[in-house]
């Protein structure tokens, strides 16, 4: 007990550079904003988030303490929770205010979310990614903050490391508890893998026409059989960073988990099926907020790397590059 | 501040425990004796002791239902008592865990209607999802009033809600339109097999609001 413990706290005690919460940051503040946007363009703040009383579509009881503080999903509320998360948000994106604008851009959007009926688990996952963010040291490079601490909008400072390792797990924990909640026997051989076809029979989440399925059935059921297989048994994934983590050891498992990084099976895997949802549904941004929590997988330096070797590549293709070589 | 480590480690380990924990399926759907009489589970039960009884375990639907109760009360007992003290940090962390998504197909889904009558008869104006019908669809198909249309299936209130909604947008932007129709069409959705044969599963009227100017 006393080793798991002394882990424990060694483990929560590691620091890194802030690159991969940084590149986190922005991607959940992206998100958060662009749903906004799409709200605000498709006009349905006043229809679904303004009480009944003042011309919404349904009585709004939210129970989030920040609305009920301020006096209910009044038209005036509502709009200024919209235009608050829009603010707060694009400050969180650009990295200005630290944690507190985090945590202000999260409640906006909480108290926003929680009026009526219209809320996903989506909006969830918003929330979890934010809230450890706003635990975390979520500025400390490419960041507003970092430019006018130091003149640079990057910063090698270091932060604590935990926040992204409980950002991986977050993601394993929605994987492994929707796998094992998908109890439809049509998940499963015993319905013969056939949840993603009548999924796809239903409107409410079509995106196109999906008279397809009927020949493409076997297609179907392939899928269905990679996304049951690859949630129930995404925990797996700790298993590959411990093994990172503490490489000595013998076995067969051991060397070929040495050998190979499962990480980018899992990462092709997990945005392909996030990207063939996103092809096939219209399920607003649940693809682009888990795909979001896949950069948490990633270490800083290997980050950095990308980094670099995207600039690389841009200078390389400058025109005037171009003529020079 | 050499305790801050350990204060740390701590209130980490809280944090763990609370997401594992609340992961854990939701109890309020399994104490709604409501939602156990709906089409989905009954089919869903029917469907599993099907296949119990082909891999010959001695079961049927009622037994299969009352024995699954049974765990599902005593598992919910459990898991409210454990979760109980960790409900604060929850409220206000905001990290709940409705980790639900897509637990069991609709295979009788619903599809919304919008018809307006100009004193020639009745014609489609909005089909959920039609490239065709898309008058309000910019905000009938954004994925929050999906959301809506998707539950409104099982509530008729909330059809009425949005009925309300359409049939006021439409009598303001049809002003020649003598009536305005809503409905909510349900249909079984076909199996692989007629639908390669190019068949469309016929609708039936489940909800339906009619306005007249």
């Amino acid at each position: 007990m006393k080793r798991a413990w002394a882990w424990w706290v060694e483990l929560t005690s590691r620091r890194e550079r802030g690159t991969t919460l940084a590149l986190f940051r922005i991607a959940v503040a992206a998100v958060m904003v662009t749903m906004m946007l799409s709200a605000m363009r498709a006009g349905i703040v006043d229809i679904l988030w303004v009480d009944a009383a003042e011309g919404g579509i349904q009585s709004v009881a939210s129970g989030f303490w920040l609305l009920d503080l301020i006096g209910g999903a009044t038209h005036r509320n509502m709009w200024g929770l919209v235009v608050l998360t829009l603010l707060f948000g694009t400050a969180m994106m650009l990295g200005l205010g630290g944690r507190w604008t985090v945590l202000a851009a999260v409640w906006c959007y909480r108290a926003v979310s929680s009026a009526g009926h219209g809320n996903g688990g989506y909006d969830a996952m918003i929330f979890n990614g934010a809230w450890l963010l706003f635990l975390a040291e979520p500025t400390a490079t490419l960041s507003l903050d970092a430019r006018l601490k130091s003149g640079k909008w990057r910063s090698d400072v270091e932060v604590s490391a935990w926040p992204r390792y409980l950002l991986i797990l977050q993601l394993l924990i929605i994987y492994t508890a929707t796998g094992l909640q998908k109890s439809s026997a049509s998940w499963t051989f015993a319905d013969g893998f056939s949840a993603l076809y009548w999924f796809l029979q239903d409107p409410n989440w079509q995106r196109w026409d999906t008279s397809w399925t009927g020949s493409g059935y076997p297609l179907t059921q392939l899928a269905t059989a990679v996304v049951w297989h690859f949630e129930v048994f995404a925990g797996l994934l700790l298993l590959v960073y411990h093994v990172r983590a503490n490489p000595e050891g013998k076995g067969r498992w051991r060397a070929w988990l040495r050998r190979v990084d499962c990480r980018k099976i899992f990462t092709a895997i997990g945005l392909g099926m996030h990207a063939g949802i996103a092809l096939l549904m219209d399920m607003g941004p649940f693809s682009w907020i888990s795909m979001a929590f896949y950069i948490n997988l990633w270490s800083p330096e290997e980050w950095e790397q990308v980094g670099s070797w995207v600039i690389q590549l841009a200078r390389d293709r400058r025109p005037g590059k171009a003529r020079a070589t | 501040m050499a305790r801050w480590p350990q204060v740390r480690a701590a209130l980490l380990l809280v944090h763990v425990v609370a997401v594992v924990l609340l992961a854990l399926p939701s109890p309020h759907r399994m104490k709604d004796r409501a939602r156990w009489q709906g089409q989905r589970t009954q089919r869903e039960i029917a469907l599993w002791a099907e296949r119990l009884q082909g891999w010959g375990v001695d079961t049927d639907p009622k037994r299969l239902e009352a024995g699954l109760w049974d765990a599902a009360q005593q598992y919910v007992g459990l898991r409210e008592t454990i979760a109980e003290p960790l409900s604060p940090y929850v409220a206000v962390a905001g990290v709940v865990q409705p980790w639900g998504m897509f637990r069991s197909p609709q295979r009788r889904p619903g599809e919304l209607q919008v018809e307006v009558d100009d004193g020639h008869g009745y014609r489609l104006v909005y089909v959920s999802r039609s490239p065709e019908h898309r008058y309000l669809a910019e905000q009938l198909d954004h994925n929050r009033f999906r959301k809506i249309i998707g539950r409104a299936v099982r509530q008729r209130p909330l059809f009425d809600a949005i009925a309300g909604f359409v049939v006021e947008r439409a009598a303001a932007d049809f002003p020649h339109a003598r009536r305005v129709r809503v409905t909510m069409m349900r249909f079984d959705s076909l199996p692989p097999e007629r639908r390669a044969a190019g068949e469309e599963a016929p609708r039936q009227v489940h909800f339906r609001r009619e306005w007249r100017r």
